[in-house]
C-alpha cells in the first residue's frame, strides 16, 4: 500500500522522464525545437483498433503494452578499474600517492609513484599533498569503435562555501594570535 | 548459485527541488567558479540557456535546470563521485539557494536472457492471477513501490520498475530514488545547503550501495537465480 498519494511522484526527486514543463507558455521559446532535440513526446501513440502500434522509440509493440521511456544516456567509456587516490608527496617528475581500490573495496590501500606527465596540464595546479584524485582505466569508444584502452586521472574539485572559508581563516588567526602571546 | 546481474546501461542522477535561476547554470559559469575544468567544456552541447530553462550536456555530464528543479546526471561509472562533487561545489557557491528536497537516483536497464525470463520477471513481481479474472492478457507496464527510509534521514525510498524501451528486446528498467526532505532538517536556506553538502559527502557511498542492493536483489529473486 502506498503511504502517500501517487500524485506526489510527479513532483518528487526522481529524474525527469518526459516532456519538460514550462511555467510560462507566453515566453518566446521554441519548445518544439527542444522537444524534438530531446526525442521526447508529450503523449503516447495509440495504435489502431486491431494489430500492433508503435512505441515512442519506433519499436513495434503489442497494442496492450505501452512502453514508457526512461532514457539513460549510454556512456561510451566502459570502466574496468577505479581508484581514489590521495597525493602524499610531489617530486619533479613524479608524485607519490596512496590508492584506494573502489572497484574491489576490500583490497588494501597501495602506495604508488605516478608520472606527472599522466596528469592533465590544467589539473597540475591541484597537484599538492593531500589532494584527492580519481584514476580510472577502461575502454574508450566502447560502443563506437575502434576501442581504446585508456587511463584517466581526474583531480577532485571541491569548492568550500565562502562562510566556511571565513570561519577557517578566523580560527587560524585566533590560533596564531594565541601562540604569538604565549 | 551465483548470478551476477550485469546492467546494459546505468546512470546516477542528483535532483534538487527548490527555487533556481536557470540562466546562471551555463558551462562557462562552472569553469569561472572552478567547479569544472576547462577541458570538460571544450565542446559542450548546449540545448538552451533561458531564464526558464537551461539544458546542456558535456562528455560525462548532463544538466537540466528549470525554475523549480535542478537535475544533473552521468552514465559514466568513473564519474559518479565527480557528479557528487559537482553538485556540492555548485551549491557551495550558491549557498543561499532555497532547496527543499534532494533525490539521489540510480537507474539501470537490464537485458533478460530471453523472452521467457523477461516475462517471468513481470509475472513474479506482479502476479496476473487476479487480473486475468477480468482482463484479457494483462501485462506489466509500470510498477512503483515506496518505503520509509531505514536510516536517520527524513524521506522515503521509491522504486520503479518497467519494461525498458531503451534496451530491446527483453529489457527491464529499474530506478531507485532516495528522496530526502531537506526542509525537515534545516531552519533556513543556508542550513539546507549545508545539510545537502553533509548528506552528499557522508552518505554518498551508502546511498548508491543501497540502490545497487535493491536492484540486484529484486532482479535475482525475480529471475529465480
Amino acid at each position: 500500500m502506498l503511504t502517500e498519494p501517487i500524485a506526489l511522484f510527479t513532483h518528487g526527486t526522481e529524474p525527469p522522464q518526459d516532456a519538460i514543463l514550462l511555467n510560462d507558455p507566453a515566453e518566446n521559446f521554441d519548445a518544439e525545437m527542444l522537444q524534438e532535440h530531446n526525442g521526447q513526446t508529450a503523449h503516447l501513440e495509440s495504435g489502431p483498433a486491431a494489430g500492433t502500434g508503435t512505441s515512442q522509440t519506433g519499436h513495434p509493440v503489442d497494442r496492450h503494452f505501452i512502453l514508457p521511456v526512461f532514457n539513460v544516456v549510454q556512456s561510451d567509456f566502459k570502466l574496468l578499474q577505479l581508484w581514489q587516490g590521495r597525493v602524499e608527496k610531489v617530486g619533479t617528475d613524479e608524485f607519490v600517492a596512496t590508492l584506494f581500490d573502489k572497484t574491489h573495496p576490500l583490497s588494501s590501500p597501495e602506495q604508488v609513484s605516478i608520472s606527472i606527465e599522466d596528469v592533465n596540464l590544467e589539473d597540475r595546479e591541484l597537484l599538492r599533498p593531500g589532494a584527492v584524485f580519481y584514476w580510472s582505466i577502461g575502454y574508450a569508444n566502447y560502443y563506437k569503435g575502434p576501442r581504446q584502452r585508456t587511463s584517466r586521472i581526474r583531480f577532485r574539485r571541491l569548492v568550500i562555501p565562502k562562510r566556511k572559508m571565513v570561519e577557517r581563516k578566523n580560527a587560524a588567526k585566533q590560533l596564531a594570535n594565541f601562540f604569538a602571546r604565549h | 548459485m551465483d548470478c551476477p546481474v550485469k546492467y546494459e546501461v546505468e546512470g546516477v542522477s542528483i535532483v534538487l527541488l527548490g527555487s533556481f535561476n536557470p540562466v546562471i547554470f551555463q558551462p562557462a559559469w562552472f569553469v569561472l567558479n572552478k567547479i569544472l575544468p576547462n577541458y570538460d567544456v571544450l565542446e559542450p552541447e548546449v540545448n538552451i540557456i533561458h531564464n526558464q530553462i537551461t539544458q546542456f550536456r558535456l562528455d560525462w555530464l548532463k544538466v537540466d535546470v528549470t525554475q523549480d528543479r535542478f537535475f544533473s546526471s552521468t552514465s559514466e561509472t568513473a564519474n559518479y563521485t565527480t557528479l557528487r562533487d559537482f553538485v556540492v561545489s555548485t551549491f557551495a557557491i550558491l549557498e543561499h539557494t532555497p532547496i527543499t528536497k534532494l533525490g539521489v537516483n540510480k537507474d539501470i536497464h537490464y537485458r533478460a536472457e530471453n523472452e521467457e525470463t523477461w516475462n517471468k520477471i513481470g509475472d513474479i513481481l506482479a502476479p496476473k492471477d487476479i487480473w486475468q479474472e477480468t482482463l484479457r492478457e494483462p501485462g506489466l507496464t509500470s510498477l512503483k513501490i515506496q518505503t520509509p527510509r531505514d536510516d536517520d534521514l527524513p524521506g522515503r525510498i521509491n522504486v520503479h520498475l518497467a519494461p525498458s524501451a531503451q534496451v530491446t528486446p527483453h529489457g527491464v528498467f529499474m530506478g531507485v530514488n532516495h528522496h530526502i526532505e531537506l526542509d525537515e532538517l534545516a531552519k533556513d536556506d543556508e542550513q539546507a545547503v549545508e545539510q545537502l553538502a553533509a548528506i552528499l559527502e557522508n552518505n554518498w557511498d551508502a546511498l548508491l550501495q543501497s540502490a545497487d542492493r535493491i536492484i540486484e536483489t529484486t532482479i535475482t529473486k525475480a529471475i529465480q537465480c
